[in-house]
Formats: structure tokens, sequence, C-alpha cells
């Protein structure tokens, strides 16, 4: 695997966490981009394409997320992913 | 959390028989409601929360799995139900394939962290593609329950 050319921490603000509407938007978005994000929690790392696991996160308010960008568009994936975050996907 | 902490024996169904949305989630909710789960007063109200919350987006997750849920007063715990369906049902999935198996989730509306714990279970178990297979192979419901045992003891990865 190449070196991670962008990491960011993003902190999940809204009340419901990354349940699984919140967690649709993130692979939705993840999907746009010609990169790979993992997204990390402690000692899980997971893929942000990937609903299944996004939701075996468990994340919850408060927690705080790494995210990691790798490819051609690291930059914005990671940036737009964020963006849900700030935005606590919409909700609240 | 465990399945055992949240999923109604009871209501557990493995031959449905619904082919689109709004049965299968009708026939979830009343395997709740014979369960003495969920009050037969509230079925409606619960049916149409969650046929509400579908419309945001489906939670047709893909693999053939979805996770259909709502809030609802009526509740003062977390409470679900597993159904498979041998035939697959048209559920608008992010992968447009159709689903056979269901966790359904009816949560108090003050305990998002519950729901957030119960779906976090859910997907680690289905991340083993043996559990999520063997699952989908049930053919009655005592199968589905012992499947839930094994994942609750560790048999299953993650």
């Amino acid at each position: 695997m190449p070196e991670p050319t962008l990491k960011q921490n993003v902190t999940v603000a809204n009340r419901a966490g990354l349940h699984a509407r919140a967690a649709v938007m993130v692979v939705t978005e993840a999907r746009k981009f010609d990169a790979r994000v993992v997204i990390t929690k402690g000692l899980h790392e997971v893929d942000a394409t990937d609903i299944l696991q996004l939701m075996s996160l468990g994340a919850a308010q408060g927690e705080c997320l790494l995210l990691e960008g790798f490819g051609n568009e690291a930059q914005a994936a990671v940036d737009a992913l964020e963006q849900l975050f700030l935005r606590k996907f919409d909700e609240d | 959390m465990k399945f055992t902490d949240f999923i109604c024996r009871d209501a557990i169904r493995a031959n449905m028989v619904a082919l689109d949305k709004e049965g299968a989630i009708r026939e979830m909710v009343q395997a709740l409601v014979e369960a003495k789960r969920v009050n037969a007063a509230d079925f409606e109200s619960i049916v149409k929360a969650i046929l509400k919350r579908e419309e945001l987006g489906s939670t047709g997750i893909g693999r053939g799995v979805a996770v259909p849920h709502t809030k609802h007063p009526s509740v003062d715990r977390l409470v679900g139900t597993v159904s498979v369906s041998p035939s697959g049902v048209d559920f608008a999935s992010l992968d447009g394939e159709t689903v056979n198996l269901f966790f359904l989730l009816i949560s108090p509306p003050d305990r998002p962290g519950d729901h957030l714990r119960a779906l976090e279970n859910i997907s680690r178990q289905l991340r083993d593609d043996t559990f999520c297979h063997l699952l989908k192979q049930a053919k009655v419901p005592q199968d589905i329950t012992l499947l839930l045992d094994e994942a609750d003891n560790h048999q299953f990865g993650s």
C-alpha cells in the first residue's frame, strides 16, 4: 500500500452517530473519487466504500475517527468526507 | 451488544412470503405483535414510521441484507427480529439486488446509542460470509436462533 497522501481527524458530531443513513452517505461520497479512504476508530480500520465495515465501527456521537486518503483524488475525497461529518450528515 | 440482547426469538421467521418492501415490513412487525413485543394498536403507526424512514434512503445495504428500522415511542427498549425470505424481496437496495435477510429494529426515541450498538453487532457479524450465507439458508426459525447464538458465542469471525 502506498503511503497515505492525506490524514484528517474528524469527530462524530451528530446525535445518532454513524448509523445506517450516515454510513450510506459516506459510501456514496467516497465512491465519487479516484481514491481509497480508510477510516480508523481505535484499532478498527475500515474501507469508506464498504457500508457493513462502516457500521461495524459503531461510531457514536463525540467519538474521533481518522480519515486517511490514498490515490489521485485523496485530498478531494478526504475533504468531501470531512464535510459530511462537519455537516452532521444534515441531521440534528 | 449481543443478538440475544435485542432480537425477540418468538418473532424470528424463516418463511417470509411478501415480495415487496411494505409487505415485508408488515410481516416482520406482525411477528413482533404475535410475540407480544409490540402492541397490536401500534402496528400501523410502526409500519408507517419504518416506511417513512425507507423514503429517506433504502436500508437495503447490499449483499442481500436489509436493516429496516425506526424510533418509536411505544417501545421502552430496543426490540428487533430477523426474517429470511426464501424468494427474495425487491427492497431498492444500494446494489440493486433483492433482499433475503432482514434485521428489523425498533428503538425508543431517546436511545440512539443502543440502536447504534445493535447495528454495529449486526454488521460486524455479517462481515463473516459463512454466517451471512447460513442465515439466508435457514429453513425454520430454530436454524436462525442457533446461528445467532453461535455468533453471540464468538463462533464466527470478527
